[in-house]
């Protein structure tokens, strides 16, 4: 009895190996495929049920801190509608500079919207799966946005959906800009366990504050200048250190995602 | 029928992973339900019953997310093995406190195997442990709300 359970076990776990082995060697496109396809539908239903749930529980939590809130959205409109005004008025000058030298536009881009199926079942990685893929003209390394903010960036496409490698996952590397105080510094970008952002390998000559908003700098990689990564929450220096750090805090909360912008070419 | 009822379970409990439990994050934790099924068919269960839940729920975690492919499936079978092995030491996981220690250990060995998937580096950082340790709170929860009667079978190892 002891025996024939014992040889029941080793051959489930010999199964279950040799499937994931498979897996692993990228043998399993088309059954991973059809599970998708299967439950894709209900797995969305439930994410965007769990979303929901989520939002909701934010609006009640956030209720307490809605005066101090407003104040500080106050400030950030103001020093929005400033920034606009003197952003209007350089993209004029741009413009004229560009026909005066014959350079192209930088435009031809185009947004894909997708609905997120779901998204990384584990605590220690970033990832969604969207509901565009490469029959949506998506592929690996395009940018992925919602209001502004760099959501991540397209890492696995199949024909029907695609896996998204978010900015807050630990692997994740973007370098970034520090929009506000004009010193223009930049540093590597990464994601951390648990959420939130690491700004690292800032020179430390160049001033930081608290609140400061940090872009994508644009340089290296897809991703083009100008997607907001989030705001500093708080700057590390050392006495005799050459760089300086900083935690960003940002917008993008993976369970709360259902719909997302590609920003496809 | 005892058989359609661990593959239901299984696929229950991998299809709530990947999607309404991935999206009600707690302060950026995961609940992590399926090492509790797994557990509870090692209390209530059998062994094979237990190890037929983590490979079904494992593929399914595997296929939705895009980390290391087979990392969740393999960390629950060991989870599984573990369990097994406890259990047959003589500590009887029916018994609440033990129930909820066991799970508490086996969400350290889920943890350890995915924090070092990412680079043993992280293991170092304090942002690492707070997400170990809001982790094993929340298993821990979610257990109590395990019973006896769905998972109940033969008790063969």
């Amino acid at each position: 009895m002891r025996n024939a359970s014992q040889r029941r076990i080793m051959i489930i776990a010999t199964v279950g190996f040799a499937v994931v082995i498979f897996g692993g060697l990228g043998r399993l496109g088309a059954v991973g495929s059809t599970v998708g396809v299967i439950f894709s539908p209900l797995a969305r239903s439930l994410h965007s049920f769990g979303a929901g749930i989520a939002s909701e529980l934010g609006v009640v939590g956030s209720a307490r801190n809605l005066a101090s809130d407003n104040a500080k959205l106050r400030k950030e409109n103001a020093d929005l509608r400033s920034a606009l005004a003197s952003a209007s008025a350089g993209s004029t000058e741009l413009a004229a500079i560009r026909k005066e030298l014959g350079l192209r536009e930088l435009s031809g881009k185009r947004l894909v919207p997708a609905d997120v199926i779901s998204t990384q079942p584990d605590s220690y990685r970033s990832f969604i799966t969207i509901n565009r893929g490469s029959s949506d003209g998506l592929a690996p390394g395009m940018a992925v946005v919602v209001d502004g903010t760099l959501v991540g960036t397209v890492n696995q496409v199949s024909s029907l959906t695609s896996k998204v490698l978010v900015t807050t996952d630990p692997t994740f590397k973007v370098t970034g800009q520090v929009l506000a105080g004009g010193s223009g510094a930049t540093g590597t970008v990464r994601g951390s366990i648990g959420g939130g952002l690491l700004m690292e390998k800032i020179p430390q000559d160049l001033k930081i504050s608290v609140g400061d908003t940090v872009i994508t700098s644009g340089l290296g990689g897809n991703i083009v200048k100008g997607y907001s990564l989030g705001t500093v929450q708080l700057v590390a220096r050392a006495d005799n250190g050459v760089f300086q750090s900083a935690r960003l805090s940002t917008p993008v909360q993976i369970g709360r995602l259902q719909t997302v912008f590609v920003v496809a070419n | 029928m005892r058989q359609l009822r661990i593959i239901s379970i299984a696929l229950l409990a991998g299809l709530l992973q990947v999607s309404l439990l991935g999206a009600l994050r707690v302060e950026g934790v995961v609940p992590n339900l399926v090492v509790v099924v797994v557990v509870c068919f090692t209390i209530w269960g059998s062994a094979s019953e237990a190890m037929v839940t983590a490979i079904i729920a494992g593929l399914m975690m595997d296929v939705a997310g895009a980390g290391t492919f087979g990392l969740a499936t393999s960390s629950l079978v060991l989870i599984s093995l573990v369990s097994v092995m406890v259990r047959q030491l003589g500590v009887d996981g029916q018994i609440l406190p033990i129930r909820i220690a066991l799970v508490a250990g086996v969400s350290v060995l889920w943890s350890l195997l995915h924090v070092a998937s990412i680079g043993l580096g992280a293991i170092a950082l304090a942002a690492t442990w707070r997400v170990m340790g809001l982790e094993i709170i929340i298993n821990c929860l979610l257990v109590l709300l395990c019973t006896e009667r769905i998972f109940r079978g033969p008790r063969t190892v």
